[in-house]
């Protein structure tokens, strides 16, 4: 354990030039801890007019790797067992578990990006001042867009551990769209490793869903991308297959640096009324469409205008 | 149920990584007629304990299971079928409304600018739609970007409650 202390001291030690580089500094830190800490506590997660509890252990064993669990405190119980990459989510229904795999690379508190030049691009940041999480020293660190095409990102830093205590997108109104955030937060240093394992009920079944299988798509010839919303690129491109319907699902990813939002679309049901509409969930917007023939869905942590244009920029020949 | 036997089988030949694949055990321990290739969930922290030591899996489950108490306790049978996707899709289709609505209620007013460039009707979209898009979404994001609150996401919010 000490090794990465260390090591997170000399990522911090050099002399340092601006409060802008400071700050870019502390968000790389803040990511690496999320990895390299042993902590477990309680966060919240809040969104709209509902908030959900959910308890994390996390460990970090060096050459063994990352290992997380989560548990839903509130709500049908989930719990989420990570190993690195890998997530197996533990759905409890009434007569059995489902367990299903799922390649999700991190979560809160890990969910700081890398710093670089695309984000410094699309986003300032700003220090605030010292504020209080979770009976901890925070310093508030913001990253604030440069256009109104995406959300504020507001982070708030332990001073002692260097950790993200809580992480909060607002809108161009300065409004809360959704924050996460630790109540309860405690580091622990030893390699017990007993809590690793899920709740058991003996009386269930444990049912395996099936592993998606996905292939990636060359680039497609029957479709193109015009203007996309100021800074962000497409940095994958996959197929898979519809779990509704026998159709192929191309789903494209964009990312500004700091923001993602993907695209998915598959050829419309023609038996099926055409769907639009858009709905938000926190910082999450959903736009659904139909562009020449062809269902579009949009999902991605914007503003929904933005995912609106995203929509708009697919062609269809 | 075939797959994850052979999973099983090349986890008990070595093959597969018993850290990596914790959840099969479990699964196996539940399925009756897998259920005596169960290995406890302990022996996971007792090989990151010893974290450089080479497991012999097989020998370790034999191991295991004869000082394995619970797998000699009678063992309620509960027959577990994998029921194919769609089949589950049209299960759901059911509750798509109430699950529509659920959500609905959850949802944070959309601007009047964006409102008047759009359909008024609410996006019949189910909720294991909408599973589908966020746990797609999330698989695809890049490490490099700001993950949000993803896993969170799944497990707090992949299924809007239904009544």
């Amino acid at each position: 354990m000490l090794k990465y202390f260390l090591s997170l001291l000399l990522v911090v030690m050099p002399a340092l030039s601006s409060a802008a580089d400071d700050s870019w500094l502390m968000i790389e830190k803040a990511a690496q801890a999320a990895h390299q800490l042993n902590y477990k506590g309680v966060f919240v997660y809040q969104v709209a007019n509902s908030m959900t509890a959910i308890q994390i252990t996390h460990s970090n064993f060096g050459n063994s790797g990352e290992f997380a669990r989560l548990t839903v405190l509130d709500g049908a119980p989930k719990e989420v067992l990570r190993q690195g990459d890998d997530s197996v989510i533990y759905k409890s229904k009434s007569q059995k578990v489902l367990i299903e795999k799922r390649r999700i690379q991190s979560g809160f508190p890990a969910v700081l990006p890398k710093i670089t030049d695309g984000i410094k691009a699309n986003y300032q940041v700003q220090v605030g001042g010292i504020e209080r999480v979770s009976g901890r020293e925070a310093s508030v660190v913001t990253l604030m867009p440069r256009d109104k095409s995406r959300y504020i990102s507001k982070l708030w830093i332990d001073k002692d551990s260097g950790l993200l205590l809580k992480l909060a997108s607002l809108n161009d109104k300065n409004e809360i769209v959704e924050q996460v955030g630790f109540n309860q937060l405690a580091l622990f240093n030893n390699d017990n490793m007993d809590w690793f394992r899920p709740n058991e009920e003996p009386n269930k079944a444990y049912v395996m869903q099936p592993e998606e299988t996905v292939v990636p798509a060359t680039e497609a010839d029957n479709w193109t991308m015009n203007q996309l919303p100021q800074g962000f690129h497409k940095i994958e491109q996959v197929r898979r297959m519809s779990p509704f319907r026998n159709v192929v699902v191309t789903h494209l990813v964009f990312c500004d640096g700091l923001t993602t939002v993907s695209l998915f679309f598959e050829p419309a049901d023609k038996a099926a009324t055409r769907k639009q509409g858009i709905m938000t969930q926190g910082a999450t917007s959903i736009y659904v469409t139909t562009v020449a023939d062809h269902q579009v869905v949009v999902l991605g942590e914007v503003p929904p205008a933005t995912a609106i244009q995203f929509a708009n920029a697919i062609n269809f020949k | 149920m075939d797959e994850m036997k052979q999973q099983l089988s090349a986890m008990m030949d070595d093959e597969l990584d018993l850290d990596a694949n914790p959840h099969l055990l479990l699964a196996a321990k539940h399925s009756d007629d897998i259920a005596k290739s169960w290995a406890e969930y302990h022996l996971i922290g007792d090989a990151l304990r010893h974290e450089a030591m080479q497991v012999d899996v097989t020998e370790r489950v034999m191991q295991q299971l004869a000082n394995e108490p619970t797998v000699l306790a009678p063992h309620p049978r509960i027959k577990t079928l994998s029921l194919p996707r769609y089949a589950a899709a049209a299960s759901v289709a059911a509750v798509t409304l109430v699950g529509w609505m659920a959500w609905h209620g959850n949802t944070t007013s959309t601007p009047a600018s964006v409102a008047q460039s759009i359909a008024k009707e609410p996006v019949a979209m189910t909720s294991e739609a909408f599973d589908n898009y966020l746990l797609a979404h999330a698989e695809y994001a890049p490490s490099n970007s700001l993950q949000r609150n993803r896993d969170v996401q799944l497990v707090a919010y992949s299924e809007p409650q239904r009544q």
